[in-house]
């Protein structure tokens, strides 16, 4: 038997996953701590199957203007890594930086905008990198690609890569918090449905 | 009471006299209104995907070769003359750069090519258009004087 949809993946499944994504999440905490100052801690992901809309929805509200950063994994896994980071968080790094802080997250400079995705690209990077160990499987991940403008307009680019296979898309989210202080972000790994039957193969988990 | 009817992604909603219909955050997705101005009736249709791939139809209004005369059928269904419907068009941008694979780098422009088409297609005129770019675009639709609103980031509200 194999996973074909979304929809197949059992809650055990998903406890797998969830499972999986704290791996990565802690990971990638420290390697924040490493660049910002302050506590910086990741959340236990959330692992959640949703039709577009509805992630979309979940993600925060449309018009928002957020910066994301989007990689694209390949290997033994498949999918995408979108990280969206809000002005708040954004602003912590630039005044880390030496940089001024902005009033508008559109208002960020070529500067700043590199600054923020090679720090995203570390935190991807440390997500991954503690995935692939951890099962024991190569994955790729493509040079950043960065857009900042509303957040719907960035979403839904990932559900239109699977959209002609899957009415539905998995999010396993986490979220990054400052000094006990939520800061708008959402980091998502979002893998397509093949590599979900893959992954539970390898580790040995029956897929009936 | 706001009379707005949010139109959401892969969807259609249809409006009457003084309704609105709304789309947040165009990115490569387009908006396409359909409009009766006679009778005030309209369509806005939110399109996903340029067409169905292996004639696999699993929702009618992802697509623009198959939301559009869907939808013209509808409003003929509403009492609209089909040869008095006229479009307006927003989105189909480039959101991200280079680096992203060639189906997502292109998908807006596809979109953008297929809605039109589809549209010549079927006899309809596109009136005015707001497409391409690397912007997105929130897209209001005005069924009581046909005027759509264009608000994007950082400059002030248009119409079209």
């Amino acid at each position: 038997m194999s996973i074909n949809s979304y929809e197949e993946l059992s809650s055990f499944h998903l406890d797998v996953l969830k499972e999986i994504g704290s791996v990565g999440a802690g990971n990638a905490a420290t390697a924040l701590a490493t660049t910002v100052p302050g506590e910086m801690k990741i959340t236990v992901p959330q692992v959640k199957i949703l039709s577009y809309d509805k992630a979309m929805d979940s993600m925060g509200s449309p018009e928002d203007v957020m910066l994301g950063e989007f990689v694209q994994l390949s290997g033994e896994i498949n999918g995408f890594i979108l990280f969206l980071q809000g002005v708040e968080y954004v602003n912590l790094l630039l005044s880390n930086f030496g940089m001024e802080k902005l009033e508008k997250l559109e208002k960020i400079d070529e500067m700043g905008k590199s600054a923020a995705t090679e720090i995203g690209n570390i935190i991807i990077s440390a997500y991954v990198n503690a995935i692939s160990s951890l099962l024991d499987i190569q994955i790729n991940v493509s040079v950043p690609s960065v857009a900042v403008d509303m957040l719907g307009s960035i979403s839904s680019l990932a559900m239109i890569k699977y959209a002609y296979e899957s009415n539905s898309i998995m999010l396993i989210e986490v979220e990054i918090i400052c000094d006990n202080e939520a800061l708008p972000t959402n980091l998502i790994l979002m893998p397509d449905v093949h590599s979900l039957d893959y992954l539970m193969k390898k580790l040995g988990i029956d897929c009936g | 009471m706001d009379n707005t009817i949010d139109v959401k992604i892969a969807d259609m909603k249809t409006a009457r006299n003084t309704q609105k219909l709304k789309i947040y955050a165009l990115g490569s997705c387009i908006g396409v209104a359909l409009y009766e101005p006679n009778l005030k009736v309209a369509a806005l249709i939110h399109v996903m995907l340029p067409e169905v791939m292996n004639g696999k139809l699993d929702n009618v209004f992802k697509y623009a070769d198959t939301s559009i005369p869907h939808t013209l059928q509808l409003l003929e269904r509403m009492g609209a003359n089909r040869r008095n419907i006229i479009a307006k068009i927003a989105g189909g941008s480039k959101m991200f750069d280079n680096n992203i694979d060639d189906m997502l780098s292109s998908i807006g422009a596809r979109n953008a090519d297929s809605v039109i088409k589809t549209l010549m297609r079927n006899g309809i005129r596109i009136i005015a258009r707001d497409v391409g770019g690397s912007i997105a675009r929130t897209m209001t639709f005005d069924v009581n004087t046909g005027t759509t609103y264009i608000k994007v980031v950082g400059k002030a509200e248009y119409t079209i």
